[in-house]
């Protein structure tokens, strides 16, 4: 275990550094020169100078890239072109605010969309199943941003029950949670479809299980059996995408973000490709990436120690 | 004498296989297994018990709802799987399983089942059971997990034992040490053993009875000594001339020839027939009645009224005793 478990941090470590020479390469990926980009129509030759120096242009390819590479494992990500802040200080004051979204988001993927998938796999083809067959299928099809639009349509402006816009504070938790509702509704909702689909599916070829038989066999109650000797079973694939799934929640927040005019990850991102604000769309890119291998670290670790089989592969 | 504790009447399972209903005979065996289930009501999902009926202690079984049905299961009438790997969950440790089945019936206090799990675990041999309670299924070898199914099968003290080829799985060495277990099991507690095998070996160690299935039916049924002594179905007889025996050296094995008939297409009357050395014409014709009180036997040389010794001896019959 213990070794798997610095091969998998050593392997997060390399995707981490190949990224970093990824985005370090980024403003040389977009046609045209970076710095006229940036500068537009105030550029004179000497703010190109300056801008040039700040981003290290004026060295080789090679040079930048470790310049980049190794600030930023010092933790310096550089500085924002408009307000000359450090990268690192929007990004902490952005992340928890995504974070929060992305974790509530899943919390309800997870809290409606497993018991749908176990109930519509208990009694398959009822009516249940066939109706949580047909929502799904639609949840998973909607896009969070038209999920999100509808949402604040309904629940904002048509019923006014929740805030249609802001974030709110950290300081005010009911108002901030407040805040949070909507967006994390818009960007659970299509996970929960998958969620239910995915276990649905899963519980039904466990349910044919040998062991649910003897489970039955020896007169365990129902909800014993399905809850705990087959849902333990069956989470296990629903497991392993909860890693690529919250990577995807990190993405999918950039639309909501922008729809409800949340302070996040997203919409920072969004704001500065808008304005050519390249260290900061490095560093946000380099943020998301970062909790995206993270998150599929974690979810692969807490596979393996749902199934007890793959446990003792590794420790032997 | 009361009511049996178990009694099966004209039991009939039928399987819907791609919208056809077929009788319980599966490509191995001649429905052994299937009647296993069918006491519990465990058919998989394409079964169901079409005709007869399975009294337990004087009930119908198929007649009992869903709670009744659920404590019956494991307390009453508890059942030995075949397959122990598949049998127990994986990502559950034994200990757990046996939890969930004490607790299932509300046996013993909470703070002494461990304990109790444990003395079991001992009792069907299983070195180490203080340690070995917290193991997964998969970290065991095949005989340490059958007997963790028979433990839990012992654990809630049923009446009745169904064991659906126990030893099977198993070497020689543990088959007898398992067999060894289920006859203390009888002679300690009286628990009724109803035990499915194909192995006349296993069975002639451990039954008082035997009933010979043959493409689903009963063909014919005798305490264990008649059995093997005056065995008198033409199935049966074929079946001991195949037990390799210490006293028959030299001489060659009796094999069957042809093999159990397909689902698909069972002969008519006898569906031993095609299979069988004394084959006449009246056992294509008529399908055998099942005679005889305690020792019975399904097969027209027996039945006087059958007109088998009129009839004349078929000349198709392809196979027979060699």
């Amino acid at each position: 275990m213990l070794q798997y478990l610095i091969k998998r941090i050593g392997m997060a470590f390399l995707v981490a550094v190949l990224l970093m020479v990824f985005l370090a390469l980024l403003v040389h990926a977009v046609p045209g020169d970076p710095v006229n980009a940036i500068l537009g129509q105030r550029s004179t030759p000497e703010l190109v100078r300056t801008v040039r120096e700040q981003m290290g242009l004026d060295k080789t390819v090679p040079a930048q890239v470790a310049q980049f590479v190794g600030h930023a494992f010092q933790g310096d990500l550089g500085h924002d072109f408009v307000s000359n802040l450090p990268v690192t200080n929007l990004i902490r004051n952005a992340l928890p605010h995504t974070i929060a979204l992305a974790v509530s988001s899943l919390a309800l993927a997870i809290l409606f969309g497993i018991p749908l998938g176990v109930l519509a796999a208990t009694r398959p083809n009822g009516i249940l199943d066939r109706l949580t067959g047909v929502v799904s299928i639609s949840l998973i099809t909607t896009p969070s941003y038209i999920a999100g639009l509808y949402l604040l349509l309904l629940f904002s402006l048509t019923v006014e029950l929740f805030p249609a816009v802001g974030t709110g504070s950290f300081s005010h938790p009911i108002g901030y949670l407040q805040h949070l509702v909507l967006p994390a509704v818009a960007l659970a909702l299509g996970w929960i479809g998958y969620f239910a689909r995915l276990v649905r599916t899963s519980m039904l070829e466990i349910l044919n299980a040998n062991y649910i038989r003897t489970a039955y066999a020896y007169g365990l109650r129902e909800s014993v059996i399905v809850y705990r000797h087959a849902l333990k079973n069956a989470i296990i694939p629903t497991v392993a995408v909860l890693g690529v799934g919250l990577g995807e929640l990190m993405g999918g927040a950039v639309f909501v973000e922008v729809i409800f005019s949340r302070v996040g990850l997203g919409s920072l991102i969004v704001e500065s490709i808008e304005t050519r604000n390249y260290p900061v769309v490095q560093g946000c890119v380099l943020t998301v990436a970062l909790l995206f291998v993270l998150a599929n670290l974690l979810a692969d670790l807490s596979y393996r120690f749902l199934d007890p089989r793959i446990r003792v592969e590794e420790s032997t | 004498m009361s009511e049996p504790l178990l009694r099966v009447e004209g039991l009939e399972v039928v399987y819907r296989v791609q919208g056809r209903r077929l009788p319980a005979v599966s490509e191995s065996g001649c429905g052994k297994s299937t009647l296993g289930l069918a006491l519990l009501r465990l058919l998989p999902q394409n079964g169901e018990i079409a005709g007869g009926r399975l009294l337990f202690r004087g009930r119908d079984i198929a007649a009992l709802d869903r709670e009744e049905l659920r404590r019956i299961r494991g307390s009453q009438v508890a059942m030995i799987f075949q397959d122990p790997l598949t049998s127990l969950n994986p990502t559950l440790t034994v200990g757990a399983q046996l939890l969930d089945a004490l607790r299932a019936h509300g046996r013993g206090a909470a703070k002494d089942r461990r304990g109790r799990i444990v003395a079991m675990l001992e009792r069907v041999g299983i070195p180490d059971a203080a340690d070995r309670v917290g193991r997964y299924p998969h970290e065991l070898s095949g005989g340490m997990r059958q007997r963790i199914m028979i433990a839990m099968a012992l654990l809630l003290e049923p009446a009745l034992l169904v064991a659906d080829e126990p030893t099977s799985a198993l070497d020689v060495t543990l088959q007898m040490q398992i067999l060894e277990l289920l006859r203390a099991l009888r002679r300690d507690r009286g628990t009724a053993i109803l035990f499915i095998s194909h192995d006349l070996g296993v069975v002639s160690e451990i039954c008082d009875r035997a009933v010979v299935m043959y493409a689903g039916r009963p063909v014919e049924e005798a305490d264990i000594r008649t059995m093997f002594e005056q065995p008198r179905h033409p199935y049966t007889q074929a079946l001991l001339a195949s037990i390799p025996s210490w006293r028959r050296r030299g001489e060659e094995l009796g094999s069957i020839r042809g093999r159990v008939p397909s689902l698909f297409d069972l002969p008519p009357a006898c569906a031993f027939a095609d299979r069988c050395p004394h084959v006449r014409a009246v056992c294509r014709e008529q399908p055998p009645r099942y005679l005889g009180a305690g020792r019975r036997v399904r097969c027209h040389i027996y039945d006087s009224a059958s007109g088998y010794a009129s009839s004349p001896p078929s000349l198709t019959a392809r196979a027979g005793l060699r």
